[in-house]
């Protein structure tokens, strides 16, 4: 059986091709008519051909053969005007085209094969691309505008605390998600203690969530990869944007380098929460530190037809104190090089060279002493893209990180009676290679498999443990000398039936292999959380992802309606024993048990994608479940990210082209806890007894956040506008937290909550200067 | 350190947004049959010394907890010593009769308690001195000075520590163990309720065993002010067959002052 696979497979690839003397190849560049930037997701297609067409790559490339007697093709962009090309000669051909964006007042351009339904007819499932512009209008807490929170209320994503920019998908945790600023892994992707993603809008050009049924490209983490690009920068004019907020102020500027080959974009933000402080009577709050900043700069450069440069970064830090009793700066930093090549118009090459860490420091003032903590990885990335014919597309490449984890470091200062401890670093590498398969059958059937081969190797220098029966027994192994490695073979593969255009059936099967792991001890997670590596103790967490779901357009892709299910198996799961010390200690992995997890789904999304009056309804009913020795005598129990209803509401109405208003409502089950089921004394003090982990609920959380903004002017060369937005207009006290206490004079135990938020109104004011380029001497 | 984060995140909230709060909730809990709770103490100075025997109650019951009479209790040491106790003056409450708590030998709890037998053992380990206690006026995060005090010890080289940093007046209790920083020179917080000039502070040191260590850092993390952490837990039980509560055997060391 197994010698006949391949054969198939190559026959599938080159049936077409086997015709092909009678066909040519048109490839190039999509791109905004206006600031220049790529377009990614961009449809190129046959203009009265249905099933031909390609869909530009994340550089905002593509490539089309066709066959000699088609001359038509159209070019569709949501939100831009078609754009028709008549080709001249049939021959291969490199072309660029600039879309504009739709202005409100023009009807589309009539196209029969219509193309803006790729979310029917692409086999990928599970995976939502984000409308950074739509966004914008969503109301926020604080005005903050914020694409972790907004992906928060899409189908299979849920909060991980009020207002917190951390995030479950289906039931996985925090640390299954793997987030990509341009390739780079960002660690810890929340500022000011999670209540705002390190992402700044303006920095951010694309966003796509695949939630677990990722294609080979991607790999290592289980639940979810959100794929993040940054803008270019304008290549055509200079442009000055950014806004003052109740939180934070934004400052941005783009421009061309040399116009139309190359340009840049620095964008910068900075809180000042800490100025409040300074307003407190409090002379303790007064002396806290309370802020962050990040930057994100990206420049890139056109070096001749074939070649491009980017260079793109991020840096940002937090920084707070209490007092001057302690403090806490941590940060992530990425930087990015990346050289785009066409070696002929079917074969696209992108090699990066990526380097990314999170590190924090807690100074201890009263102690004298420093904790330093650091995560980082060195990356080596190729990634190519072949168009075999307009059916058959490949891509294949390969990964390799080499991570680096400093645990802790204890620095202390002379004065200090703790002395330093350093331990040991831990040093891994992990390199996968991958090859996947688009391919498209009798206009109906889109098939996109692959594999992705992922190794992981335990890597000296560094001190190691076992843990035979239950003692400490370690072993070093050398610069250089590897210790356990662990090979997973991580099968793809997802399909789609298109029973006719505007409605398919999809189904999809992923394993997903995950090597870096973070042990959170508290519900929602801590910059200062630490992650470990798989090591000869800790195997690679592996999960199993099927879905399947139905998915429809109608009323000529106007609106859009989605029912998935999912079930997902995983091992290797992490939790920590009862009192375990995590902190500071080298044998951690002593104080960890492995178990299992599965979770299970229904998402339904429905959108109204066009109109004055747009938006969507999403709704999740879910389990995620854990088993693990030792808990609940190892029976199933819900985990910290089971939420049985997920109910997200976004509603947007244009009033006029100047104003529109928004409103969103959220409603979810209370995130399961362990209550006390009886209590007993211990010298006079009274203690809760504790039931099963988790055996309780939370009560359910909701919300209701409405905004507004109105353009107060704009003109060709500059605009402003006002957004004001409510968060929590009806003063619902959600529950962040639950204590149980003990009123010793009346003899009686209660339990109480703490709530974060009542109503939270904030306004923000944002604007934008554009000027071309100082002109030479008209022709 | 475990839930600093939440700490510092509810007293942001309300220091710059005003508004974070605590208010009493009604929450449906499930309700557990009352479970054997066993305290027993053994330490290094004159006896007697006693063991509490009570049941839990419900949660949503009020605090009237009771004592279980009529339990057989023994006390015995690796020595050879066996002491059975007699009822205390309240019922529930049992005290030894001769056995004197000595460094170094391990002794054993039994308590036959409605027809099942409950066994803990326990090492007494040395003690450690206090050898100074410094008192400090500090400036809360509410604002207002506070009394702290403080205990110097000189932690022994070479051997695990554990300690159990106890109050007496308030029954207040914290732990530590020297992993970090063996052989050093350490200062513990005393913790105690709000004190003023003129009150005595009687601060006590017990050098207590591992089980009894992990015992209190366990229900510490249950029961700390900084609030639960994601998923509290009992504490793992010290008898066999599991019942509530602890025995430990301990020495102490212990200075008074008078706050000035």
């Amino acid at each position: 059986m197994r010698n006949n696979v391949l054969p198939v497979i190559l026959g599938l690839l080159f049936s077409t091709s086997l015709f092909s003397q009678s066909k040519f190849t048109i490839s190039g560049t999509i791109k905004d008519g206006k600031t220049g930037e790529e377009l990614i997701g961009a449809t190129v297609f046959l203009k009265d051909t249905t099933g031909i067409g390609a869909v530009t790559n994340g550089y905002g490339f593509f490539s089309l053969t066709i066959p000699a007697s088609k001359k038509e093709i159209a070019v569709r962009y949501v939100g831009y005007e078609d754009f028709l090309i008549t080709l001249d000669s049939a021959k291969n051909e490199s072309i660029n085209v600039s879309l504009l964006p739709a202005s409100k007042t023009l009807k589309d351009v009539e196209i029969k094969a219509t193309k803006s339904n790729e979310n029917i007819t692409t086999a990928q499932v599970s995976a939502i691309k984000l409308d950074i512009k739509q966004l914008e209008k969503i109301p926020v807490l604080f005005g903050e505008k914020d694409i972790l929170k907004t992906i928060q209320l899409l189908p299979g994503v849920q909060p991980a605390s009020e207002g917190n920019a951390g995030y479950y998908v289906r039931g996985g945790s925090n640390d299954q998600n793997l987030i990509l600023l341009d390739e780079a892994t960002v660690y810890s992707p929340a500022h000011l203690l999670g209540f705002f993603s390190v992402f700044n809008n303006d920095a951010i050009k694309d966003a796509t969530l695949y939630k677990g049924n990722m294609p080979a490209e991607y790999g290592g983490r289980l639940a979810s990869v959100l794929d993040l690009k940054m803008k270019e920068g304008n290549s055509k004019e200079y442009v000055i944007g950014g806004g003052i907020g109740l939180i934070s102020s934004r400052l941005n500027i783009e421009g061309p380098i040399v116009k139309d080959k190359g340009s840049f974009i620095i964008t910068g933000r900075r809180t000042y929460a800490d100025l409040f402080l300074k307003l407190s009577k409090n002379a303790n709050i007064k002396k806290s530190i309370l802020y962050f900043y990040d930057i994100n700069a990206k420049a890139n450069y056109r070096i001749g037809k074939r070649d491009r440069i980017f260079l793109s970064g991020y840096f940002g830090q937090d920084k707070f104190g209490l007092q001057d009793r302690f403090t806490i700066v941590y940060g992530n930093a990425t930087a990015t090089l990346r050289w785009n090549h066409i070696f002929s118009d079917k074969l696209f090459s992108n090699t990066s060279f990526i380097y990314n860490e999170f590190n924090y420091t807690i100074g201890i003032n009263v102690a004298n002493i420093d904790v330093k903590s650091q995560i980082r990885d060195f990356s080596l990335k190729e990634d190519l893209d072949y168009y075999l014919n307009s059916k058959n597309k490949l891509k294949f490449g390969f990964l390799t990180t080499f991570h680096t984890i400093v645990p802790g470091q204890v620095i202390s200062s002379d004065t200090s009676r703790i002395g330093n401890i350093t331990l040991t670093k831990n040093y891994g590498w992990e390199s996968s290679v991958y090859a996947q398969h688009e391919i498209s059958l009798w206009n109906k059937v889109n098939i996109n498999y692959g594999i992705r081969l992922s190794v992981f190797t335990q890597t000296g220098p560094g001190k190691y443990f076992k843990f035979p029966d239950g003692a400490i027994d370690t072993f070093n192994l050398k610069l250089g000398q590897f210790g356990k490695t662990y090979f997973n073979p991580e099968p793809r593969v997802s399909i789609s039936y298109n029973f006719i255009p505007s409605m398919s059936f999809k189904a999809a099967y992923s394993r997903n292999v995950q090597n870096l792991h973070q042990l959170s001890t508290t519900t929602t997670s801590a910059p200062t959380d630490r992650w470990i590596m798989t090591s000869n103790n800790t195997k690679p967490e592996i999960a199993d992802q099927v879905s399947a779901g139905y998915f429809v357009n109608f009323d000529k892709d106007m609106f859009e309606l989605s029912v998935e299910g999912y079930y997902k198996w995983m091992q290797n799961q992490i939790d920590y024993k009862n009192g375990a010390t995590l902190r500071a200690n080298e044998a951690v992995e002593s104080e960890l048990l492995y178990g299992v997890g599965r979770s299970y789904g229904a998402e339904f999304f429905f959108k109204k994608k066009e109109g004055k009056f747009t938006g969507w309804v999403s709704y999740t009913f879910s389990r995620s479940e854990r088993k693990f020795p030792t808990v609940n005598r190892e029976t199933w129990f819900a985990s910290r990210y089971d939420r049985t209803h997920d109910l997200s509401i976004v509603l947007m109405y244009d009033i006029t082209p100047r104003i529109n208003v928004s409103a969103t409502w959220v409603y979810y089950t209370g995130l399961a806890a362990t209550f006390p089921i009886g209590k007993y004394v211990l010298n006079g003090q009274i203690i809760p007894l504790y039931g099963d982990r988790n055996q309780d609920r939370f009560p359910a959380y909701h919300r209701l956040d409405i905004g507004a903004t109105f353009v107060l002017k704009k003109r060709k060369t500059w605009e402003h506008d006002l957004n004001i937005s409510i968060y929590n207009l009806y003063a619902r006290k959600n529950v962040y937290s639950i204590d149980f206490k003990t009123d010793y004079d009346k003899g009686t135990s209660y339990a109480e909550k703490t709530y974060l938020f009542r109503i939270v109104p904030s306004i923000t004011y944002n604007f934008k200067f554009s000027f071309a380029p100082i002109k030479k001497k008209a022709k | 350190m475990r839930n600093i984060f939440r700490t510092i995140i509810i007293a942001s909230v309300a220091g710059v947004v005003n508004s974070a709060c605590t208010e009493k909730i009604d929450l449906k809990l499930k309700n557990s049959e009352p479970q054997v709770t066993i305290e027993g103490r053994v330490n290094d100075k004159p006896g007697p010394y006693y063991v509490a025997i009570t049941k839990s109650r419900l949660y949503t019951e009020n605090n009237a907890f009771t004592g279980i009479g009529g339990a057989q209790v023994i006390v015995s040491d690796d020595a050879g010593n066996v002491d059975t106790l007699v009822p205390g003056f309240i019922t529930g409450l049992y005290e030894t009769n001769f056995i004197q708590g000595t460094v170094g030998r391990t002794y054993k709890l039994s308590a036959t308690v409605e027809g099942t037998t409950y066994v803990s053992l326990c090492k007494m380990n040395p003690p450690v001195d206090i050898d100074t206690i410094l008192i400090t006026t500090e400036t809360g995060f509410d604002g207002k000075e506070k009394i702290e005090t403080k205990m110097q010890i000189h932690d022994p080289a070479g051997v695990p520590n554990y300690y159990h940093v106890f109050s007496v007046r308030d029954g207040y209790h914290a732990e530590h163990r020297d992993r970090l920083w063996d052989g050093k020179i350490r200062e513990f917080n005393i913790p105690h309720k709000d004190l003023v000039s003129g009150d005595t502070l009687e601060a006590e040191l017990w050098s207590v065993s591992e089980q009894v260590y992990t015992f209190f850092d366990q229900f510490d993390q249950n029961q700390n002010n900084f609030g639960a952490p994601a998923a509290p837990a009992n504490p793992d039980p010290v008898y066999t067959p599991a019942a509530l509560g602890y025995f430990s055997a301990h020495s102490i060391k212990s200075k008074t002052v008078i706050i000035p």
